[in-house]
């Protein structure tokens, strides 16, 4: 189902809540958080929600899960209002780095409560992820480091399998093997339960191998939303001899460079035409599909938000 | 009954459960402060008056702590389950209300429990706390209204402490605190004073019903607009 044919917010077929904002405006006071905001999350999908530090993903991620309210607008999940309406928000979790749980429960009690309130909820996937983020049931959030915090807070989010399941920023706090370990489990239990996700994070290259759909927001706007293939299809990187990169490059525009001894990965964006590519191969280099990470950092600079718009 | 849906009843649960353990200590702990001191007056001078009878200021306070807690607590665990405001205010007010009945019951207990105590060893037994419905410790069911209107007095005006704290901040949490405690302060007024126009004790009944009611109302209201803190104050 594509984005479009969702216009409604209302789920797929293939399990998940859609989601259709239009016009959303939410204040703080004096300072506009979202301004005039238009997106559609489909369905059944995975999609990434990327953005500079105050772009407006935590306000978005609040106003669909109804923690806060907007200002101006409208937002359907499900084709309803999501604000005091339980038969939504009880299949909607946002999980936010923070963590909303009682800080004096233990994780066992926490789990208890989650599955009294989640229909969804699988206590075998919650029992599997304690083992893999070892996470002892009988502790208590406040006594957790942020990392481990954060592993509980993916337990309970994906535990929950709410067909509209929300992770903002979740796991910044975890190392290295626990993210690696967060990636893991979710895609395995997306391939079995499809759902709607949404993954905000800075860490776009670690999870841009979890993403079907990418939305970034500036300034409280949305700046780019597509499919990720159609995205990383919006450029090229060039991989090879530095000289022959460099070559090749010349009067194109370039977002992106690595160097490691004499060999370079140049990120360029805009499509290469088939002799482009032809030329490419001939000089011995690589072409691969763009870098959502270098794309991301072009996009949200002063000059790229200009091209894109 | 709508008010009563499956999530207000489960989240109401789920809000006792905790409760329920505390409420048990606390009782405790009076009963613990009630045979220490009784045991020292026995020795000094044989009491004529409850000891027990006493916890009426701690009835009042402990279940504002607690509700204060759950009101700045419970928005950000509640509302994050995906229940919503009204389900969590209701569930609130739903469990201020029965561990209310809870420290009403168990403390009128612990005072027949004491009076029968008091007569096997021949002493007198009566209320000393300045309630106006209470004075005689055989009367139950005055009794059992004045502890009543203490505890939910204390539980409905912490809620509105705290639901006042956690939306508009320290400062507002502060300076409405006259009009979000008054409310317990003025109750103790009209149960114990001798008021001109409130003379009769269906005058003094309509009155506290209605401050409670203003008060529940107050907190529903505040809390149904408010948004979920970036994180939770305790």
């Amino acid at each position: 189902m594509s984005a479009t044919e969702t216009a409604a917010g209302h789920g797929g077929a293939d399990g998940g809540l859609g989601v259709a904002v239009r016009g959303l405006v939410v204040r703080y006071g004096s300072t506009v958080a979202l301004d005039g905001l238009d997106l559609t999350i489909a369905p059944g999908a995975i999609t990434g929600l990327l953005g500079r530090n105050g772009s407006g993903k935590t306000t978005l991620l609040s106003v669909l899960a109804a923690f806060r309210r907007s200002t101006a607008g409208v937002v359907l999940v499900d084709g309803e209002e999501p604000w005091e309406n339980e038969r939504v928000t009880e299949q909607v979790c946002l999980i936010r780095e923070s963590g909303d749980v009682a800080s004096d429960a233990s994780l066992r009690d926490t789990l208890r409560l989650v599955a009294e309130a989640r229909p969804t909820f699988d206590p075998d996937l919650a029992g599997a992820l304690m083992d893999t983020f070892e996470l002892d049931p009988r502790a208590r959030p406040s006594k957790l480091s942020r990392g481990k915090k954060s592993a509980f807070g993916v337990v309970v989010g994906l535990a929950s399998r709410a067909p509209l399941t929300m992770l903002d920023e979740v796991h910044l706090g975890m190392d290295a093997p626990s993210r690696y370990a967060f990636y893991d489990a979710l895609l395995a239990d997306y391939a079995e339960h499809p759902r709607t996700i949404v993954v905000s994070s800075h860490l776009i290259d670690e999870i841009q191998r979890l993403l079907e759909h990418v939305v970034i927001l500036d300034e409280g706007r949305v700046l780019l939303a597509d499919d990720a293939d159609a995205l990383r299809s919006r450029g090229a990187t060039v991989t090879g001899p530095a000289d022959a990169v460099d070559a090749f490059v010349a009067g194109r525009r370039a977002i992106g460079r690595r160097s490691l001894g004499r060999t370079a990965q140049v990120t360029l964006y805009g499509s290469l035409t088939p002799d482009d590519a032809a030329a490419a191969y001939a000089a011995g280099l690589e072409l691969g599909g763009v870098d959502l990470q270098d794309l991301f950092v072009d996009l949200t600079s002063k000059d790229g938000k200009e091209a894109a718009r | 009954m709508r008010f009563l849906g499956h999530s207000v009843a489960q989240t109401s649960r789920g809000l006792l459960r905790g409760q329920l353990m505390v409420a048990r200590w606390a009782l405790l702990v009076v009963v613990a402060a009630a045979a220490l001191t009784l045991t020292v007056l026995a020795v000094v001078r044989p009491p004529d008056y409850s000891v027990v009878g006493f916890a009426r200021q701690g009835v009042i306070w402990f279940s504002f702590s607690w509700a204060i807690a759950i009101a700045v607590g419970q928005v950000n665990v509640q509302v994050g389950l995906g229940r919503s405001r009204r389900t969590l205010g209701r569930a609130a007010l739903l469990a201020a209300v029965a561990m209310s009945l809870v420290y009403a019951a168990g403390v009128v207990g612990l005072i027949q429990l004491e009076r029968g105590l008091y007569a096997a060893v021949g002493w007198e037994h009566a209320i000393r706390d300045d309630v106006l419905l209470a004075g005689d410790s055989s009367q139950i069911g005055p009794l059992l209204a004045a502890y009543l209107v203490a505890a939910a007095s204390g539980q409905l005006c912490g809620l509105l402490v705290g639901i006042v704290y956690y939306r508009a901040g320290a400062w507002w949490g502060t300076l409405t605190l006259p009009l979000t405690v008054g409310p317990v302060i003025l109750l103790q007024v009209v149960l114990s004073a001798d008021l001109p126009f409130l003379d009769s004790g269906l005058a003094r009944g309509a009155t506290v019903v209605a401050v409670l009611a203003l008060v529940a109302v107050a907190f529903q209201r505040i809390l149904r607009g408010t948004p979920v803190r970036t994180a939770a104050l305790i």
